[in-house]
């Protein structure tokens, strides 16, 4: 699906996606690149649909369960690289091992809640166990989800360690034997290191120790001098043959770590697929809850060029309204290849409509369900909008330009079926021209392939082949109503008029409720009931 | 009497910070490690790091090198798992990332040294320190800080051993009263009642600076930070105000500049902890003369003062002297000379 730069802005596709959420690593990647639907894969479409109506249901019985397993997905760290080193014949670190675990116990945690859930989805989703690589990675089979090159990798390295063991007891015993003696025979504190540290003052002790055999000098400074109780030649022998143990041994750990990457390299593939696994699973459960969370409907696709909303909700707009404690009604509109009309005043909610067509749209073709009571469609080939941004400094022209460049695009694609939406045609040019530009565009865009929406102030664009949409507007207003409960008086609902209706005169009215000085308005509505209808017509 | 004794069985999570470096702060870690060896505890060790440094700078501050024994359990940089001479078991590799990578927590399969450096804030402390407790520690040991650079502080552990010593001044008298000073701040309370606290709480949670009047009114200020702040909180003071709640740093210049504006008033300055207010001995006595109060979030619990009669400077105090005198200004605290005999 072809969508222009404005589009992705103006519909806002980031907060959509932004309200998917992942927690696996792989899940993340997939949802960065995540992309709508063709138009061509009604088939894929229909699937996902299909598998996102499981899972929602399931979270509605397992609610525990899907915290559970996502929270599980939250703890996978991202192992491409790891996987790279495999890839690459690299010996991995006793960190990346443990990770490796961890990964192996997330599978296997996963799997257990997924048995219950019994969700019936294919072989892509579907995470299964492989008793060699758990074997090696807990070759005791503790099941304890910690790391250690244990002794049982070999025989030689436990037999080195017991060596170690033994000796570094044997060492401790001795030399804390000696310490103990120096201590005696000095009344000295002495560090476990076998440092004694001595005022400079104390010559007679200084003295004596430097006398003592059993001491070296180690350091000095101003004022003291620092001793350490030299080991015999006994602890010597030990403290040798201990390096030369400890070299033993991580020499064979290192020995054990390589044999364990070659095997690790053999169950590459099973890693991947299960990281890549986890990756769809998770990112299919975000769309299941983005569907729940915006209480959602299933798409009905059909083979005919249309897009019908009953009761379409623009989420972004409803969220912002319910911060304020407002309410979004909801509006429905049934749209055909060709063009369609919604005429309106000024804050009618015109834009909003045409931007939360733009935006269901998306979302249905993205996999998810639509913030709709019901929403069917058949899949377009683009999504082109020229929707003006009321904050945007450049007016006029650039609108205008920015305008003609939208249509010029859809034209290329006019052969394709799209949705295209523009706000407010002409609007930034001179009345005449622009109802005469719109004319022409609405007469091109009629008997295309692709809906074309178009809001307008304009009366006398309405004409028999194209739909148009009213929006209710203003309900009585009188001397008390207030400006800040607009939404009070305003009905956004839209309606078709099939008969040629005049484009509701709301503006005078909504000035009027704004509180624009009373002799302007009475101004203005002479001016309108003498004819000034002449503009647009 | 050991520190052991006055630790076991009474705290799980303790701290030990320096007044500055080379107060002997690792010999007293590795004092406390020695002595925990005799009791048959699981002993589990890490560090406030150090927060927004690049690498260099972090690698040339000395993390020392703590003896371990088999069975001890740390969190540590990842990095240094890979350095160590001992043999690991990695038990987890936590969320928490700093500047110089992942906090791992492992445990010690052979006796020997590594080096320890924990998470920066005092979340990741709290959160690490309850891991190594799940693990099976029975007493988690924090290598502290007292320095404006790490976030974290002692307060989170539920009592904290000061490290001080000869270095600080080549005066005995004065290194006496600069710890004095310090233990003064540490002395500092909550506030009683248990509504304003949560009060408290919440507004350091919320950060920048908050006022809470007498009948618990609050008003969050919209500034970042205390530092030049003192114009836009003075306005807002009000004869109602009652509590000046500061989540970060708190200088002199700052509670100087807020008395004079409104001198008279009964104010009361609350900091997250003792380690966030930075004043001298002389500006704490005059502020407390001129009635101000001060309150913290999270009392520290001073268990014991270590001190090091020897400077790496090249000088020294006597030692017998050295206590003698710091017993005299402390009466309530053991001072532990950790080179003395025994």
């Amino acid at each position: 699906m072809k969508l222009n730069e404005s589009t992705i802005k103006t519909i806002d596709c980031d907060f959509v996606h932004s309200k998917i959420k992942v927690f696996s690593p792989y899940g993340k990647k997939l949802k960065k690149d995540l992309i709508p639907f063709n138009s061509n894969q009604v088939k894929n479409l229909e699937d996902e649909y299909n598998r996102i109506e499981k899972i929602m249901f399931s979270i509605n019985k397992n609610k525990y369960s899907f915290i559970e397993l996502r929270n599980k997905f939250k703890d996978i760290k991202n192992l491409e690289n790891t996987f790279k080193r495999l890839e690459d014949d690299k010996t991995l670190t006793v960190t990346e091992f443990f990770e490796i675990k961890c990964f192996i116990y997330t599978i296997i945690d996963s799997i257990k809640i997924l048995d219950k859930l019994k969700l019936d989805l294919e072989e892509k989703y579907i995470l299964y166990r492989t008793e060699e690589l758990e074997n090696l990675l807990d070759p005791d089979g503790y099941e304890i989800k910690s790391f250690y090159i244990y002794d049982t990798y070999s025989k030689e390295l436990s037999n080195i360690r017991n060596n170690i063991k033994e000796l570094s007891m044997k060492k401790q015993l001795k030399y804390k034997k000696m310490l103990e003696e120096v201590k005696n025979d000095y009344s000295l504190k002495i560090l476990r290191n076998g440092d004694l540290t001595v005022d400079k003052d104390n010559t007679l002790l200084i003295e004596a120790i430097k006398n003592d055999d059993r001491f070296y000098y180690k350091s000095e400074t101003f004022m003291n001098i620092t001793f350490i109780v030299k080991a015999n030649e006994d602890l010597d022998e030990i403290s040798k043959k201990l390096e030369e143990l400890k070299l033993l041994e991580e020499k064979e750990t290192e020995e054990i770590r390589k044999k364990l990457s070659k095997e690790m390299k053999k169950q590459l593939d099973y890693l991947i697929n299960m990281n890549n696994r986890i990756g769809y699973l998770d990112l299919l459960i975000a769309k299941s809850y983005f569907s729940l969370g915006f209480k959602g409907s299933k798409p009905v696709l059909t083979d005919d060029k249309k897009i019908k909303i009953i009761d379409g909700r623009h989420i972004i707009v409803e969220e912002s309204l319910k911060k304020n404690d407002g309410k979004y009604i909801p509006v429905s509109v049934d749209l055909t290849n060709g063009v369609s009309l919604i005429t309106g005043a000024n804050m009618g909610g015109k834009t909003v409509s045409l931007k939360m067509v733009g935006l269901l749209t998306y979302i249905a073709q993205l996999g998810l369900f639509v913030p709709a009571k019901k929403f069917e469609f058949k899949p377009v080939d683009f999504i082109m909008t020229s929707i003006g941004d009321y904050q945007d400094i450049k007016q006029g022209l650039s609108t205008f330009g920015a305008e003609v460049e939208a249509i010029k695009e859809a034209i290329i694609l006019n052969d394709k079926y799209g949705l295209l939406l523009i706000d407010e045609l002409a609007s930034g040019t001179n009345p005449k021209e622009g109802f005469a530009l719109s004319k022409a565009i609405i007469d091109y865009f009629k008997t295309g392939n692709g809906i074309t929406i178009i809001s307008t102030h304009f009366d006398g664009l309405v004409d028999k082949d194209i739909k148009h949409f009213q929006v209710k507007g203003l309900k009585e207003i009188d001397e008390n109503s207030d400006f800040k409960n607009m939404e009070k008086y305003m009905d956004y609902n839209l309606i078709e008029v099939s008969t040629f209706k005049e484009v509701p005169k709301d503006a005078i009215n909504i000035s009027k409720l704004m509180g624009l000085n009373k002799s302007i308005i009475k101004s203005a509505e002479n001016y309108l009931n003498k004819g000034s209808e002449k503009i647009g017509k | 009497m050991e520190l052991i004794d006055l630790i076991k069985n009474k705290y799980s999570i303790i701290s030990v910070v320096g007044m500055e470096k080379n107060v002997g702060k690792t010999v007293v870690l590795n004092e406390i490690l020695e002595q925990v060896e005799y009791e048959n505890m699981v002993v589990a060790i890490t560090s406030i790091g150090r927060d927004g440094e690049s690498k260099d700078i972090i690698t040339a501050t000395d993390k020392p090198l703590i003896y371990i024994t088999e069975g001890t359990i740390f969190a540590t940089l990842e990095l240094y798992i890979e350095q160590a001479d001992i043999e690991i078991e990695i038990l987890e590799i936590t969320d928490r990332v700093t500047s110089m990578g992942r906090i791992i927590i492992g445990k010690a399969k052979q006796d020997g040294y590594i080096q320890i450096a924990g998470p920066s804030s005092n979340k990741g402390i709290k959160t690490v320190s309850k891991k190594m407790l799940d693990y099976g520690a029975n007493l988690v040991i924090v290598d502290g800080a007292l320095n404006r650079v790490s976030s974290a502080s002692p307060a989170i552990t539920e009592a904290t051993i000061l490290s001080t010593g000869a270095v600080l001044d080549r005066d005995m008298k004065k290194v006496v009263s600069k710890t004095y000073h310090q233990v003064h701040l540490f002395s500092f309370k909550k506030v009683e009642s248990e509504n304003i606290n949560e009060l408290i709480r919440k507004a350091i949670d919320n950060r920048g600076v908050t006022l809470i009047d007498k009948e618990l009114g609050v008003k969050k200020l919209d500034i970042k930070t205390a530092l030049n702040s003192s114009k836009i909180i003075n306005k807002e003071i009000s004869d109602d105000t009652r509590y000046i709640v500061f989540s970060g740093s708190l200088t002199a210049k700052v509670i100087s500049e807020i008395y004079q504006a409104n001198g008279g008033k009964d104010l009361n300055f609350v900091v997250r902890d003792a380690t966030k207010i930075f004043i001298s001995e002389r500006e704490l006595n005059l502020f407390l003369k001129l009635g101000i109060k001060f309150s913290v979030l999270d009392e520290i619990n001073l268990l014991a003062i270590t001190i090091n009669p020897y400077s790496p400077m090249g000088y020294s105090f006597n030692a017998k002297e050295f206590k003698d005198e710091m017993n005299r200004y402390f009466k309530n605290v053991m001072i532990y000379n950790v080179l003395e005999s025994r």
